[in-house]
């Protein structure tokens, strides 16, 4: 069905190059995953099925790809929209309609399809992805899960013979990803070849036909499905994967209590118009050190929670302190960072340098404190570097140093590991740790088990706007974890 | 059966077809250039706020309501001013304020709940050309994002102590504003980046003529609501000039 020969791929603004020398061959109806660590090449492979390379992302191409027998040399990417259904990892930016039946049928009113044919397509695609309920809404309400779904059924509707995913579940919660299985599972049963790139592996354990180990824009390994499934955990953290079997992930009881109390939540609430994540009586307390674990379904209010914390939203009523005095917005705003899930909202100036002392009054003192935090950070090397030209992950290092300029207490994070391989996680991890070790008190919010395992000492469960728990983090409280990262939509 | 799905209570406010949505922007943005009547302005700042009320946009009437409200009291204040000067200068910002934000405000009113494939469809049985169609699609489906980018960017300037308050805006506003701008722009690449991409991958390019999951048909009710409202912003142009002439 696809078949790669001897291909290599530079992009044209870049030194290296992306892809050498790949021989692949994938059958009809073969389910295969590609993985590797961040820039490793696998998005590059999914662009060639798709033509976004090199007709798109322009560079040097050699070798020869071939997709359901033809030749793709001289085809362009529109020649492929029959044929090859692509998925991508965020569904904000892939979605061209504003309202979810328009975005549907879109794929297959450009074909030009007839009125009848449509309606039938549309139809099927409905029936057979179970999303009726989605119909007719504003692409804008949906939960990142039911947008993942509507992407997949854009595409579904058109019956191509191939789908491409890219890290579809980069931005989904543990709960959308097992549904998102699901449906990969019963398109699998339909005779679709699929391709996926994926971090997180867990989910593809049992479905898995071949897994395609990339690194350095070269095939290192090919996995079996069944030789992947029976793969463990060190093996595969070994080879820079996430863990496969996550029951058996177990916390890092790294515990580094002084006991002091750093910041007390006592009744906040915080609620907006009448529906729209209200938060309800959220009393708890974190120490020096503590690194709490946000979880809770999307949409529950954990976002909400962290800008309070950091005084960019108003609690309605409750007291909020510090070392023991209640605080204001405006000190919260001055004492706390709060690390989005994407950085670049927030790097406004031309260089790495620059960023740091923005908002700072440059002395000696502080360029020491700085450069001492670019080391620690890995980012002396780019010091005139425009922040924009910067790797995912050197952007949120970036932020983290920003942070640590401000003589912050309390930082936030808000799922600072959406998309990241197992190296660049456990960094993230040992990061946090050591700003915990410097007496900070850490927030975040995650569905990545693996990183709240590895990272956080404590554990804070939202649920109906309520702390529905909260408790430390031990081999005893694993399986409670896990049980609420995964307990079924329907519960909720 | 087929898949006739039912029209949501809204739709009926949404419904205006999106070719009479831009007449109607055009419309707007030219009138109020013509006349320099402060009455002539007034009379289509309350037309477009009644366009935003026909379609139970409470939020959006009640945002554009404070904006206009707070440019005329602006223009009024300016009025007072003893030195002639400064007085033109500032008369003269507001002026093109008062009348470049109307573009603004209907670019608004058009993006809010608009179908974007009903108005490439629109677009298309226009016979505009496929680049100009593709640019416009992109532009309204990017517009209802932007006050959330937005937001984040505050959100930010406030905890690094350049926060986009009034000080700051007073005391350095060329930087304030770079600062606001910058990640808005980085993003905005980006998305539209990954936008084009996926629609490419689907065949938005194609030569092929694209059909519609909605019948698109001007209506006579389309012809008639867009009628009453060019009439509107006429009339109060024309009984402008009548008052005027007479009153001299």
């Amino acid at each position: 069905m696809i078949r790669m020969e001897d291909v290599s791929f530079r992009y044209s603004n870049s030194k290296g190059d992306a892809l050498k020398h790949i021989n692949l061959h994938i059958h009809q109806g073969e389910f295969v995953v590609l993985l590797g660590s961040s820039g490793c090449g696998k998005t590059t492979i999914t662009r060639l099925i798709n033509r976004l390379v090199p007709e798109f992302f322009e560079g040097e191409l050699e070798g020869n790809v071939y997709i359901d027998g033809r030749d793709t040399s001289d085809m362009d990417i529109q020649d492929l929209t029959g044929i090859v259904g692509s998925v991508f990892q965020d569904p904000r930016s892939q979605f061209f309609a504003t309202d979810t039946t328009a975005e549907i049928a879109f794929s297959c009113e450009n074909v030009g399809l007839s009125r009848e044919e449509l309606c039938r397509r549309m139809e099927m695609a409905v029936n057979d992805l179970q999303i009726r309920r989605l119909l007719e809404r504003s692409i804008f309400e949906l939960s990142s899960g039911e947008k993942q779904s509507i992407a997949i059924a854009s595409v579904y509707a058109l019956s191509p013979k191939i789908l491409v995913l890219d890290e579809p579940s980069a931005n989904l919660d543990s709960a959308a990803t097992q549904h998102l299985m699901e449906i990969l599972d019963s398109l699998k049963k339909q005779g679709y070849t699929i391709v996926i790139s994926e971090h997180r592996v867990h989910y593809l354990r049992d479905i898995a036909d071949r897994v395609i180990l990339i690194e350095n824009g070269k095939i290192k390994k090919e996995i079996s499905g069944k030789d992947f499934r029976n793969l463990s955990n060190e093996e595969a953290n070994a080879m820079g994967l996430r863990s496969i079997n996550l029951l058996s992930v177990l916390p890092q009881g790294s515990c580094c209590h002084t006991g002091e109390k750093q910041i007390e939540l006592k009744d906040i609430s915080y609620y907006y118009g009448k529906s729209n994540g209200p938060l309800r009586n959220i009393t708890f307390s974190a120490g020096k050190g503590d690194i709490v674990g946000i979880i809770g379904s999307n949409g529950v209010g954990k976002s909400t929670l962290l800008e309070i914390i950091c005084g960019l939203k108003k609690e309605i009523s409750g007291s909020f302190l510090m070392s023991g005095k209640p605080v204001n917005q405006k000190i919260r705003n001055r004492d706390t960072f709060f690390v989005m899930q994407d950085s670049d909202y927030q790097l406004f100036t031309e260089s790495v340098e620059k960023e740091l002392y923005l908002g700072n009054i440059e002395n000696d003192f502080l360029r020491e404190k700085g450069m001492s935090l670019l080391n620690r950070m890995g980012l002396s090397d780019y010091l005139q570097r425009h922040p924009a030209s910067l790797s995912g992950g050197q952007k949120q290092r970036l932020c983290i140093a920003v942070a640590c300029m401000k003589n912050t207490d309390m930082i936030c994070f808000d799922e600072p590991t959406s998309g990241l391989d197992y190296t660049s996680m456990k960094n993230v991890s040992s990061l946090l740790y050591e700003l915990s070790q410097d007496g900070k008190t850490l927030f975040v919010t995650s569905h990545d088990y693996e990183f709240l395992m590895s990272t956080c000492t404590h554990i804070c469960y939202l649920h109906a706007g309520k702390v529905e728990d909260y408790f430390e983090v031990s081999r005893k409280t694993a399986p409670k974890i896990y049980q609420i990262l995964f307990q079924k939509e329907e519960k909720r | 059966m087929g898949i006739e799905i039912e029209t949501k209570q809204e739709d009926i406010y949404t419904a205006l077809d999106p070719r009479m949505k831009l007449i109607l922007l055009i419309l707007f943005t030219t009138a109020t250039y013509i006349s320099r009547s402060t009455w002539v302005l007034l009379w289509d700042y309350l037309l477009i706020i009644g366009l935003y009320l026909v379609r139970h946009l409470w939020k959006g009437a009640w945002k554009t309501g404070i904006l206009f409200g707070s440019f005329l009291v602006l223009e009024l204040l300016i009025g007072y001013i003893p030195h002639e000067g400064t007085k033109a200068a500032l008369g003269l910002i507001i002026f093109f304020l008062e009348r470049t934000s109307i573009f603004f405000v209907m670019g608004n009113w058009m993006a809010t709940k608009l179908r974007i494939s009903d108005f490439v469809a629109a677009l298309q049985n226009m016979h505009f050309p496929k680049g100009v169609i593709i640019t416009l699609a992109v532009v309204f489906r990017y517009l209802p994002t932007v006050s959330d980018e937005f937001r984040s960017i505050k959100n930010t300037m406030k905890l690094r102590g350049i926060g986009l308050n009034f000080k700051n805006i007073i005391l350095h506003p060329i930087q304030t504003g770079e600062y606001a701008i910058v990640p808005l722009i980085i993003r905005s690449m980006k998305i539209a980046d990954e936008l084009a991409a996926s629609a490419m991958t689907r065949g938005l390019d194609l030569e092929t003529k694209r059909t519609s999951y909605r019948k698109i048909r001007l209506r006579v009710k389309d012809f008639m609501a867009a009628g009453i409202v060019i009439i509107a912003v006429a009339g109060g142009f024309v009984v402008d000039t009548i008052l005027r002439k007479g009153g001299v």
